[in-house]
């Protein structure tokens, strides 16, 4: 039963892949599902029916009556019934914005988890751990949702529902709401991402990962995002549902176990990783669920990499002819390629031993003369840098680090104020180094912020350019066509 | 408003205005008129610590004397009265607490964005927003911190509506306005306030 509308859409509907309508990660599930790959059944409220939401104040009763329409299309899908026995469907509730903002909006897991169906899960699964976690993560995930979300006072309810119908119909509105947040709002000013664009929904059947026999729940990078190198990298929890990953409760394995443990799915993921990627034509961070052997896809994105690592996987993609030489400039045309050039000390025990060692609270290199004061009447030795050095930093000290070079402290942490400063001051500094009476006012020193050292005298800095930022740089400057304003 | 707490008041305003100018170096005329419509203090008040030796006026050029210094501590101090030290000891040991999370916070922030992890970005944002909560909560349990340190709250949460509105340099950047400064700032009012030394950087 394909259904569209411009308001609800399930995931047997032909439609074009939009993500200003059904966000990023809703057209990415149409696709995939478009593709035959393995995707739990599930249906999006579009960025429509946030407007109309919206401009209601509350799920328009029309909708209400079409997302209960859709989860009947969901129960016929799996052979389970919302909320109820002999087998319970549950649901996730998550949103997609046109433009990923990961981690920004909320998600409610295992929605539909009435008492009856609490029972049902167990009669069905045997497992007690299992159903324990089930209501964990629904707990955890719906209340801040629901909380946040509080009718006022005049009328109270539960703050979690029994019913699973008035459950689906607050976790949507929650969801829906929480593009407002601060956290979303921050977000889209940072990435200019337009207020009016409004967020989707997904309602998604829920696989189990926690359930018995082969079981679990990972994320897979279908390239190194620190490196950029052409490996599969990723997590695995076994016998975990998706929030484990993120909510760091678990420490999770690196998803190679499974080439050990589950040969047939890991080779799976790489067809499926590298399916992913092509079609995409950039590197991809999917979710997945395996659920007693069968494996589930739940999201597949752009992966978000390190900036060496974009620059790295721009020129393979380049040599392997997934995009072209242009596309490849217009992408790292994008990157301040300076930023990954790094500056070392050619020889650091040139001067001898260090005066000083303490904890490296700011990367970079500066030389210049110590100074326990700075004057910031702006009295000192013209065209000299100043190295402050103070037992640690106070407000009053602020002047005098905006004058210097580099900072260097007795006491304080990576977290110190002094550390804090420094950083967004992009000057070297050293914390914590203990008591340094040794080191005089006046005399001239290397600070590495890097590695957390102090030099007599002024050594010999050497600047390092990684070969594929060299490339890089040819690249853009061959095709300045490919520079984005 | 009584002709006490009307001295009280200028005695904070003047207070704030030591603390602003020592955190600025030196500052000149133009900056001085900002500073005062801001504060709310007048020409009068500024001759007034000129000519008690708390600020050095160098040419037009203002800033905080050794006799100031002393005297920020000695004005914070006094504004504490003696029935009202237990609750700011409380506040001060709620504050401690709450330093070490803010500062955590930022530079988790710092690092995020050094390394370009929008995700690890905004979980530092959400961190700063919940110690920014508690920290309004602690200093408003007592009529006295809210009092002493109204304005630097007052501050701090316009620097967080300025980072929510998307100026994000103004989260743990320099400036003397940025949420991270203002916060230094309190800490420093709160410890001279004690007459504590500061325990760690």
């Amino acid at each position: 039963m394909p259904v569209t509308d411009e308001t609800i859409v399930n995931a047997e509907a032909e439609i074009q892949a939009d993500k200003m309508m059904l966000g990023g990660k809703g057209s990415s599930l149409f696709w995939m599902a478009s593709q035959g790959l393995p995707v739990p059944p599930f249906f999006v409220l579009t960025t429509r029916a946030w407007r109309d939401w919206r401009s209601a104040g509350q799920l328009p009763q029309q909708q209400v009556v079409r997302v209960m329409e859709m989860i009947s299309w969901l129960e016929r899908s799996t052979g389970r019934t919302f909320g109820a026995g002999p087998k319970p469907l549950l649901v996730s509730v998550r949103s997609t914005g046109p433009v990923s903002m990961p981690g920004m909006m909320d998600t409610i897991l295992n929605l539909g988890l009435t008492p009856e169906a609490v029972g049902a899960l167990f009669q069905e699964f045997g497992d007690l751990r299992m159903v324990a976690d089930v209501i964990t993560n629904f707990v955890g995930t719906a209340t801040p949702v629901f909380a946040a979300n509080q009718d006022s006072p005049q009328t109270p309810h539960p703050l979690l529902p029994q019913s699973a119908e008035a459950q689906l119909v607050r976790a949507i509105e929650g969801v829906f709401a929480s593009w407002n947040n601060e956290r979303a709002r921050l977000y889209r000013r940072m990435n200019r991402i337009p207020d009016d664009y409004g967020t989707a929904v997904i309602v998604q059947a829920m696989v189990f990962g926690n359930a018995g026999g082969f079981s679990g729940t990972g994320v897979l990078f279908t390239r190194d995002p620190v490196t950029g190198e052409r490996v599969l990298r990723g997590e695995w929890v076994p016998a975990a549902q998706g929030e484990a990953i993120v909510s760091g409760r678990t420490t999770p394995a690196a998803v190679e176990v499974l080439e050990q443990t589950q040969p047939a799915i890991y080779r799976r993921l790489h067809e499926v990783a590298d399916q992913l990627e092509r079609a995409a034509r950039e590197p991809q961070d999917i979710e997945f669920t395996v659920e007693q052997g069968t494996l589930f896809l739940l999201q597949s994105r752009a992966l978000k990499s390190a900036p060496l690592a974009a620059c790295r996987t721009a020129l393979d993609l380049v040599d392997e002819g997934v995009i072209t030489t242009q596309e490849a400039a217009r992408r790292l045309s994008s990157l301040d390629l300076s930023e990954l050039y790094t500056d070392v000390l050619r020889d650091p025990g040139a001067t001898g031993a260090p005066l000083a060692a303490g904890l490296a609270a700011s990367p970079g290199i500066a030389q210049g003369t110590i100074a326990r004061e700075i004057d910031v009447n702006g009295s000192g030795i013209p065209g000299r840098p100043l190295v402050l050095l103070r037992p640690e930093t106070s407000p009053h000290d602020l002047p005098a680090m905006r004058r210097a070079a580099a900072v260097i402290t007795e006491k304080g942490g990576l977290t110190s104020h002094a550390a804090i400063v420094a950083r967004e001051l992009k000057i070297p500094c050293v914390v914590g180094c203990g008591e340094l009476k040794s080191i005089r006012d006046g005399e001239e020193v290397t600070v590495d912020g890097t590695t957390g050292a102090v030099y007599r005298g002024r050594l010999a800095v050497e600047r390092v350019v990684p070969e594929a930022v060299r490339r890089a740089e040819t690249l853009v400057h061959d095709y300045p066509a490919g520079r984005v304003s | 408003m009584t002709s006490r707490e009307t001295d009280s008041m200028r005695d904070l305003h003047s207070t704030e205005l030591l603390i602003r100018i020592q955190i600025r170096g030196v500052i000149d005329a133009d900056t001085a008129r900002v500073l005062l419509t801001e504060i709310g203090i007048s020409d009068k008040d500024v001759r007034d610590l000129v000519r008690d030796g708390a600020l050095a006026d160098d040419g037009g050029l203002l800033y905080v004397t050794e006799v100031g210094d002393q005297r920020l501590t000695d004005d914070l101090a006094g504004q504490v009265a003696a029935g009202e030290l237990p609750e700011v000891l409380a506040f001060a040991d709620e504050f401690d607490e709450l330093d070490l999370d803010m500062k955590s916070a930022l530079t988790a922030w710092q690092h995020a964005a050094q390394a370009h992890d929008e995700e690890a970005q905004m979980t530092a944002v959400q961190q700063w927003l919940d110690v920014d909560s508690r920290l309004h909560a602690a200093a408003s349990r007592a009529e006295s911190t809210a009092r002493l340190f109204g304005r630097c709250l007052a501050r701090l949460a316009a620097a967080r509506e300025r980072v929510l509105d998307g100026d994000v340099d103004q989260l743990s950047g320099p400036d003397d306005s940025s949420y991270h400064t203002v916060w230094f700032l309190l800490h420093e009012m709160l410890l001279r306030s004690l007459r504590r030394q500061r325990s760690r950087g």
